[in-house]
């Protein structure tokens, strides 16, 4: 595929709008300090996903999904963090994409995946620096506006309207109910990037999240509600990414009911 | 490709988009105040410090637990004024109480065990700080920390972190408590990402030291 043209699909489109949002967002965080994260990120994942793909397809592929998720985990870990502990991430979001699948498509959104992991091995932080939360509140447009576009391009819209409309429901809720200050920062910056950042790039993910609008509703539900549980039941930081495995594994549910279904169907006829 | 947007999808979508920005517009005002009180605490300078800052006299090794990847700052001499470097404001933070906080009780306990029991400076001591085991709370917009310090014969025998109810590993901070013994103060290095965790520490040791007294 020629260049010009593979960056007008859906990937390249999203592959141009993160690399806007990483230039944009290194500029305020530091240059030099998420530089060696990033270029190990992207690099390693790109090496790791590479063999693989040739051995499963028989012939070489850029592994520009390898690239997409080595970019996604970059603008999330905490650029604090050693260049090795953002390579050792990247690597593990590609190997989860192998052995965990349901029909052709990965269970986990590896990027998610590989930083609940992280969190697990390395005790990393996770400031979503991607997400401009260091800029000045008109960085929210550029994220709003990015993220919009190619959560349309994707048809993705009702996933993200039902993730975001049960997380902030229920914050909203617990603000009401309880003491506003448990919940005030999820509101506001770094917090209330994070959230959209997410919404936009990672619960939008094709291949882990459903294509019918109705699907969509349920997954984004599901991923909301877990994601303000485990923030309130657990505490933990990686909250949105734990919502965001849940809803996977729903949806992995619901892809092998559907095949099972059909299946059923062809030998009753 | 997205499919052509029909009519009654955009207003769907119109709808909802509303839908979510009245929930979020209700919630912002509700926290409003809340925010404004974290916010004013968050620019806060240290509090004067109950012990004086002790001369680092010797160098004794002390066996810190894990550090991990935190990376701390060269001590600083008495009195010598910390480079503090920002923390990102990134960290997906919460400003859940210490109560309601899931305890990360298993590092924490981790961190606690092997709380360093070594007195560096042999000559200085405290007469004014009784002997026994206190703890006190620091607080944070990542959460809280308790502090336990020991005081033996008006010195501070041994530091550790009773319990972090941060959203970050106990791990980033672990540095801390060894270097309290070391320096017979709660005056700590600042930990590059976790500015806000170490104030916390700071917090906690100070009011540990007050209870002591």
């Amino acid at each position: 595929m020629k260049v010009g043209r593979f960056f007008r699909t859906p990937k390249g489109l999203l592959i141009l709008a993160l690399g806007a949002l990483v230039v944009v967002a290194a500029v305020g965080t530091g240059v030099a300090l998420v530089t060696p994260g990033v270029l190990a990120a992207i690099a390693t994942a790109m090496l790791v996903d590479a063999p693989l793909i040739r051995w499963r397809r028989g012939r070489w592929h850029v592994p520009d999904g390898a690239l997409l998720s080595g970019l996604i985990v970059a603008m999330i870990l905490s650029p604090h963090q050693p260049w090795y502990v953002a390579s050792v991430t990247s690597a593990l979001a590609i190997l989860s994409k192998y052995p965990l699948r349901v029909r052709t498509a990965n269970i986990f959104n590896p990027a998610a995946f590989a930083l609940v992991a992280s969190f697990y091995i390395f005790h990393t932080g996770q400031s979503w620096w991607g997400a401009l939360p260091e800029l000045s509140p008109f960085a929210l447009i550029l994220l709003v506006a990015t993220g919009a576009f190619i959560t349309h391009r994707v048809n993705k819209v009702p996933v993200v309207l039902a993730f975001l409309g049960s997380y902030y429901t229920l914050i909203t809720l617990a603000a009401f109910v309880g003491n506003p200050a448990h919940v005030a920062e999820l509101y506001r910056a770094p917090d209330l990037h994070a959230a959209l950042f997410f919404a936009f790039f990672m619960v939008t993910d094709p291949p882990t999240s459903p294509p019918k609008h109705r699907d969509q509703l349920i997954y984004g539900t599901i991923a909301g509600v877990t994601s303000y549980a485990t923030f309130a039941l657990a505490g933990v930081v990686y909250f949105l990414l734990a919502g965001l495995l849940v809803s996977n594994v729903w949806e992995a549910w619901r892809r092998n009911a559907g095949r099972t279904r059909i299946r059923q169907l062809g030998t009753t006829r | 490709m997205p499919p052509k947007d029909h009519p009654t999808t955009s207003h769907l979508v119109a709808l909802g988009t509303a839908a979510v920005l009245a929930v979020y517009g209700v919630g912002f005002v509700r926290t409003q105040a809340a925010a404004a009180r974290l916010d004013g605490e968050k620019p806060r300078r240290r509090p004067p410090a109950p012990v004086a800052v002790a001369q680092h006299s010797a160098d004794v090794s002390i066996s810190a637990p894990a550090t991990a990847e935190a990376i701390t700052k060269g001590a600083p001499a008495a009195g010598q004024a910390l480079k503090v470097k920002p923390e990102p404001k990134g960290d997906a933070a919460s400003a859940m109480s210490g109560a309601e906080r899931p305890k990360i009780t298993a590092l924490a306990s981790a961190i606690g065990d092997t709380a360093t029991k070594a007195p560096a400076d042999t000559t200085r001591t405290f007469p004014d700080l009784k002997d026994g085991v206190y703890t006190g709370w620091g607080t944070s917009r990542h959460g809280d920390i308790e502090a336990r310090v020991e005081i033996r014969n008006g010195r501070i025998f041994s530091a550790s972190i009773a319990q972090c109810l941060t959203m970050y590993s106990v791990y980033w901070i672990a540095a801390l408590p060894p270097q309290v013994v070391k320096r017979q103060s709660p005056e700590v290095d600042f930990i590059s990402g976790a500015t806000e965790s170490t104030n916390a520490f700071y917090d906690g040791v100070v009011e540990a030291l007050k209870k002591a007294k």
